[in-house]
């Protein structure tokens, strides 16, 4: 179901209305004061978007993206990036790189922070119960994916009692006092979101009845996910795990019927664009500064999914964003798929597939 | 006199000598000819059955471009003069293939009056000409003069017909162009031998050796056995072929399914398999006659027989002929339909059929039926055939019969390379930068070694050779030029509905006769629409440029395939052709040229999607069309034949952008040609919505192949992951890989008949869908069960006492087109590769990669 974010509006407790619109500024006013921090600043030193040497250290952060593209596809979630770093043969970490990047890992935990406490202020929290919520699905699961998952720990540490997202002041040596404002303008927006207040909506509305037929799913779903099946399935390769739980979770979901389904959906919908915003968008916003505008060719759209060509002077990857000058495709695009088509007298083409964030036709100016 | 000018002079004589001893059969006073009389004035005498000379010919061959003139032809006359008295009431001919002067037709008509008595002409015109020589009434009373314009390849074939009207018994017309035809061969083989003893009573052929050789039974012919000589004789033939290629194409199974492949390209030879008849399959020019030709020649080279016969030179029931044709091939070593049928039943021969795929059907299944009784028999040769498409060629063999399906490998850039190098003697780096463009502007195209070189040639020429079409267009005005044909664009048309209509005959060849019919209409319609050309001139433009060639067996050819296609879209390009109502296999060809040479019209698109539509998806990138409102009825008409009968299509709506582009909103609700009323953003984010680039001339048929490719993809994507848990051992595997080749058939199956294509183009997704995979485990230990070596090929049918796995190691591998481990069917579902394999069969269809 498409959600006409430009209708549904809200009006916050302040009589200011409110829209999806809004959560971008904040997004970008987050990142400005993000950007101020002396770790940000040293992370981004060695960072290879702006460094072009083959310092040791850039060096293996170019082949964490090449062989793991987390540099474009959660550019801040460097806490995961040392464990992903052991797992790739192509990289050798020596004391210096390890130091690095324990260095740049408090990074990661901000953000972890920031979004487990923009999360806990959702109706629901933390019994959330939704098929996608069972502890064994893919979106709780511990083991390592690009999407951040719900976390045991975070869910217990009582993040919706904190005024604001704890830790991040002292792990980005921040004035808490700015921490704090921009985090509650930053919420103020997602809860003004219509995502968010279309999931408000329905969990309001919720029934015993309702809540019954979610219990029985996420039980269902539980069963299914037993870790021995998944075992038998799939011993080693992590993709194919969370495929395999993904695609049982779909499968638990698409019987839901009524209330209970719409709010499955409407509660991917506002943890996509949480973590769009708040991972990828804001996430480029510190490391690169901006959402390039790019003219693309070919283009082709899909409701809010796009296709194009770009062959601009430096090529996007999975995870990255770019506003699209076309005037049918307004808007800003998050990148999910891309192919390099090679020819020897028109160089490199690039196509990327792409999926319009909402309510971004003006954002990013 | 070069070398050339001599043998051509002796073939001519040879050639009238040929006619002459088939004409004495029809009277009973003559006994035989002579050939190379004593004297130097006569070049055939007939005798008669009492030794008198009855007529003496002497044969001049001249270049056309000279005439005879009077005084010429007196000096004959006087040399005849001196022979005519001792051989009272014979006459004597002088017969030349050039033309007369105005004085020279003057001397033919005195002696036509000096015939029946009248002199006075003849004797006015070589007064005082003969170099004081008398010359007798008598003598110049039973002269005469002819001058007729035929070629070596006109005497021959008037023989043949000839010969064909005297057999006796004969019980077919297939069987009397046979024996016409080895009757003139064996008389010519006669004429060359004596004609070169030095005993002057050897010299002669008797009119009774003729009618010997009018009365042998075809299938009971002479002396020459299929043994160790004739073998080397053969060789020896082979191996004095001058132009060998540079480049030596390997080639490699047509795969079906692309997991794991471990089979290295390989030379032909190296693909065969007992029992097996390799089909080798591959578009025009991509080298496969090349292919064969090598493989011919590195047997030979080690006194190995590999026959290479072209199935366009098969009559009905003679496929001994054909291979006594194939062992003529490159000089006459005497083979004839027995010794053809020898070679037929000898294992350690290969016959290779090319072109099997390209004679029209009726033929075709005649030689279908004679492939049956052949491979059915307990001793035969090797069997190896190529065309064009492998569905084609397995449909004319049973099903029981297994086969090696091959393709020719696309060169690499490197032998690409040194093909342009050792063709146009280059040096590397230049053939380097051309055979780079030439893969830049002709893709897929420039790894057909023949295109490669036209390519080269037209981007060195003008570098505008920007699709195959201008390419072709680029060279042939090049060699037109070259030969001296300003006109050749009027030329080019009328060869090209020549070709047009062998086209809608489904074929590019036919004989000389029917050629200079098709040539007569070409030349007809062209002077109807105010061009002034000679069907003799058309005829000399397609041989003089090589374009068109006459081959052995009295066919007419294109140099190439290809040739004929672009030639016949030339023809269609200038309105000269028509395309037949229903488009066929023949014509997908000569519509892509047509397209690259004058854009998709309406009518086009409209037959092309109906009967062609992986065609009209090759062609929609040549549209070219200026915007206009019956786009979308025609777009709709072009779903109606894409889509599948059962499925709806979606709605439609053309509409204009702020910018004035156009642009196309499917599957909204909305419909029609909108023109500047656009629709509402919400409206069309509800459906599927593209701008066209109206640079790009993209039209109807440009968005009717986008909605069916999307359709497609949606139909034929599935998700690569396979619901098939890791197997843990030996047992599991063989279940999880059975479950995999019933799966696998099953989903192409499906998926292939989901897309409802009635075309031939269906049927060629279709064939994908009815092969089985089967699959060799090994055995041995291994620490991960998914690292299990497995061997796959695919099979029409399951071998009776095989399983569709077989566990153990095999003995010997050929056969086996690929190689994988467990874990590749773990990781790719048999409904992706399934898919995969549709694709591609669909890809090659279209030429290129559009899946």
């Amino acid at each position: 179901m498409i959600i006409s974010a430009d209708v549904a509006r809200s009006v916050d407790r302040r009589g200011v209305t409110m829209s999806t619109e809004d959560v971008w500024p904040a997004v970008q006013a987050l990142a400005t004061t993000w950007s101020r921090s002396p770790l940000v600043q040293a992370f981004l030193a060695r960072h290879p978007f702006h460094n072009d040497s083959d310092d040791v250290v850039t060096e293996v952060l170019r082949n964490l993206q090449g062989g793991a593209t987390v540099l474009t596809e959660t550019p801040l979630l460097t806490s995961n990036w040392e464990p992903v770093a052991e797992q790739l043969p192509s990289i050798q970490l020596t004391g210096e790189v390890r130091g690095y990047l324990r260095k740049i890992a408090p990074l990661g935990f901000a953000v972890e922070s920031t979004v487990g406490w923009v999360r806990s202020r959702l109706p629901l929290y933390p019994s959330i119960p939704v098929p996608q919520f069972t502890p064994r699905g893919f979106r709780r699961s511990r083991e390592y994916s690009k999407r951040l998952p719900w976390s045991q720990q975070i869910l217990q540490s009582n993040l919706e009692a904190e005024p604001a997202p704890p830790y991040v002041a002292v792990a980005l040596n921040l004035n808490s006092n700015e921490v704090s404002s921009s985090a509650r303008e930053l919420l103020g927006a997602f809860t003004g979101s219509a995502e968010w207040q279309r999931y408000a909506d329905l969990a309001l509305a919720l029934t015993d009845q309702d809540r019954h037929v979610l219990d029985d799913a996420r039980l269902r779903a539980g069963a299914l996910l037993n870790p021995r099946l998944v075992d038998e399935y799939e011993p080693a390769r992590n993709e194919r795990r969370n495929q395999y739980r993904r695609q049982r979770v779909a499968e638990v979901v698409a019987e839901l019927t009524g209330r209970p389904k719409e709010l499955a959906a409407a509660f991917d919908a506002i943890d996509d664009l949480i973590d769009h915003a708040l991972v990828n968008v804001h996430g480029q916003l510190v490391v690169r500064g901006d959402i390039p505008l790019i003219q693309p060719t070919n283009l082709e759209l899909d409701g809010l999914q796009a296709s194009f060509e770009f062959n601009g002077d430096k090529a996007f990857n999975v995870g990255e964003s770019a506003r699209v000058d076309d005037p049918l495709a307004a808007g800003t695009y998050l990148i999910d798929g891309m192919r390099m088509n090679f020819g020897e007298f028109e160089g490199v083409r690039m196509s990327y597939t792409a999926q319009r964030l909402p309510s971004t036709e003006n954002a990013f100016r | 006199m070069g070398g050339v000018e001599a043998s051509a002079g002796f073939a001519y004589q040879h050639a009238q000598a040929v006619q002459i001893a088939l004409s004495i059969i029809s009277d009973a006073t003559l006994h035989s000819i002579r050939v190379e009389a004593e004297n130097d004035v006569i070049d055939v005498e007939i005798r008669t059955q009492d030794g008198h000379l009855a007529k003496g010919s002497q044969f001049k061959l001249r270049n056309q471009t000279d005439t005879w003139g009077q005084q010429e032809l007196i000096d004959e006359l006087v040399r005849w003069s001196g022979l005519a008295g001792d051989n009272p009431g014979a006459t004597y001919e002088f017969v030349t293939d050039g033309r007369l002067g105005p004085t020279g037709v003057k001397v033919r008509e005195a002696l036509e009056k000096a015939a029946s008595g009248n002199l006075h002409s003849i004797r006015q015109l070589i007064a005082g000409k003969t170099g004081g020589a008398v010359v007798s009434d008598d003598a110049l009373m039973r002269a005469s003069i002819r001058a007729e314009g035929l070629a070596y390849a006109d005497l021959i074939d008037a023989a043949q017909t000839h010969a064909r009207s005297l057999l006796p018994n004969v019980t077919s017309a297939a069987e009397a162009e046979e024996r016409g035809r080895w009757v003139v061969l064996e008389l010519l083989n006669i004429v060359t031998e004596r004609s070169g003893l030095p005993d002057q009573a050897d010299r002669v052929i008797t009119r009774d050796e003729v009618l010997a050789l009018l009365a042998t039974p075809q299938d009971y012919i002479p002396n020459t056995h299929w043994d160790t000589a004739l073998k080397s004789k053969f060789c020896a033939s082979v191996l004095a072929r001058t132009d060998v290629s540079p480049v030596e194409l390997m080639c490699r199974p047509d795969v079906a399914i692309g997991v794991g492949s471990a089979s290295e390209p390989q030379l032909l030879e190296n693909w065969v398999q007992q029992g097996s008849v390799r089909l080798l399959a591959g578009s025009s020019g991509s080298g496969k006659s090349t292919v064969v030709l090598d493989m011919q020649r590195r047997a030979a080279a080690h006194g190995a027989v590999v026959i290479a016969v072209n199935a366009e030179d098969y009559l009905p029931g003679r496929l001994a002929a054909l291979v006594a044709g194939g062992l003529n091939r490159h000089a006459f070593v005497g083979a004839h339909p027995a010794v053809g049928a020898a070679a037929l039943a000898d294992p350690m021969v290969v016959i290779a059929v090319d072109g099997v795929t390209e004679v029209p059907e009726a033929t075709r299944d005649q030689l279908e039926d004679e492939f049956r009784q052949f491979l059915a028999a307990n001793r035969r040769a090797e069997l190896v055939l190529t065309g064009r498409g492998l569905t084609a060629m397995r449909a004319m063999l049973t099903r029981s019969v297994t086969t090696t399906d091959l393709i020719v490998c696309p060169m690499s850039q490197h032998e690409q390379c040194r093909i342009v190098e050792s063709f146009y003697q280059l040096d590397s780096a230049t053939a380097q930068h051309l055979v780079r463009q030439v893969d830049h502007l002709m893709r897929e195209a420039a790894s057909n070694p023949l295109m490669l070189l036209l390519g080269a040639r037209a981007i060195a020429l003008n570098g505008s050779a920007s699709s195959p079409a201008l390419t072709f267009r680029t060279v042939i005005a090049d060699i037109a030029e070259k030969c001296g044909y300003p006109d050749a664009s009027v030329l080019v048309a009328g060869l090209g509905m020549a070709y047009a209509t062998l086209l809608d005959g489904q074929k590019r060849y036919c004989d000389t006769f029917e050629w200079g019919l098709l040539l007569t209409q070409s030349a007809q319609r062209l002077n109807d629409s105010g061009h002034s050309v000679t069907v003799r001139r058309l005829r000399e433009f397609g041989f003089e440029t090589g374009i068109v060639r006459s081959a052995p067996f009295d066919t007419v050819r294109p140099m190439h395939d290809s040739f004929a296609d672009f030639l016949a879209a030339v023809a269609l390009s200038r309105s000269l052709a028509r395309l037949p109502e229903r488009l066929g296999e023949h014509d997908r060809a000569r519509t892509r040229f047509l397209a690259q040479l004058s854009g998709v019209p309406a009518e086009l698109a409209n037959s092309l999607t109906r009967d062609l539509p992986f065609t009209a998806v090759n062609v929609a990138t040549s549209e070219m069309r200026p915007p206009e409102e019956s786009w979308f009825d025609e777009t709709n008409r072009y779903l109606d034949h894409l889509f599948p009968t059962d499925q709806a299509r979606p709605p439609v709506a053309y509409w204009q952008d702020e910018n004035g582009r156009v642009v196309v909103t499917v599957g909204a609700g909305i419909e029609g040609w909108l023109g500047s009323a656009a629709p509402d953003r919400a409206v069309f984010e509800s459906g599927w919505t593209f701008p066209l680039n109206a640079a790009d001339g993209q039209g109807p048929l440009t968005v009717a192949v986008r909605i069916w490719h999307r359709w497609l993809k949606q139909h034929l994507t599935v998700p690569p992951s396979t619901g098939v848990p890791v197997p843990q051992n030996l047992q599991e595997s063989q279940t999880m890989l059975a479950a995999h080749s019933t799966a696998l058939s099953q989903h192409r199956v499906d998926l292939s008949s989901k897309m409802g294509l009635p075309s031939s183009d269906g049927e060629a997704v279709m064939a994908v869908a009815s092969k089985q995979l089967q699959f060799a485990i090994s055995e041995h230990r291994v620490d991960d069960e998914r690292d299990r070596g497995v061997w796959f090929r695919e099979v029409i049918e399951l071998p009776t006492d095989e399983e569709v796995v077989v566990v153990g190691e095999l003995a010997d591998p050929t056969g086996w087109t690929g190689r994988g481990s467990v874990d590749s069917f773990v990781a790719h579902s048999a409904a992706h590769n399934a898919s995969t394999d549709l694709k591609r069969t669909i890809n090659a269809l279209v030429g290129r990669t559009w899946l």
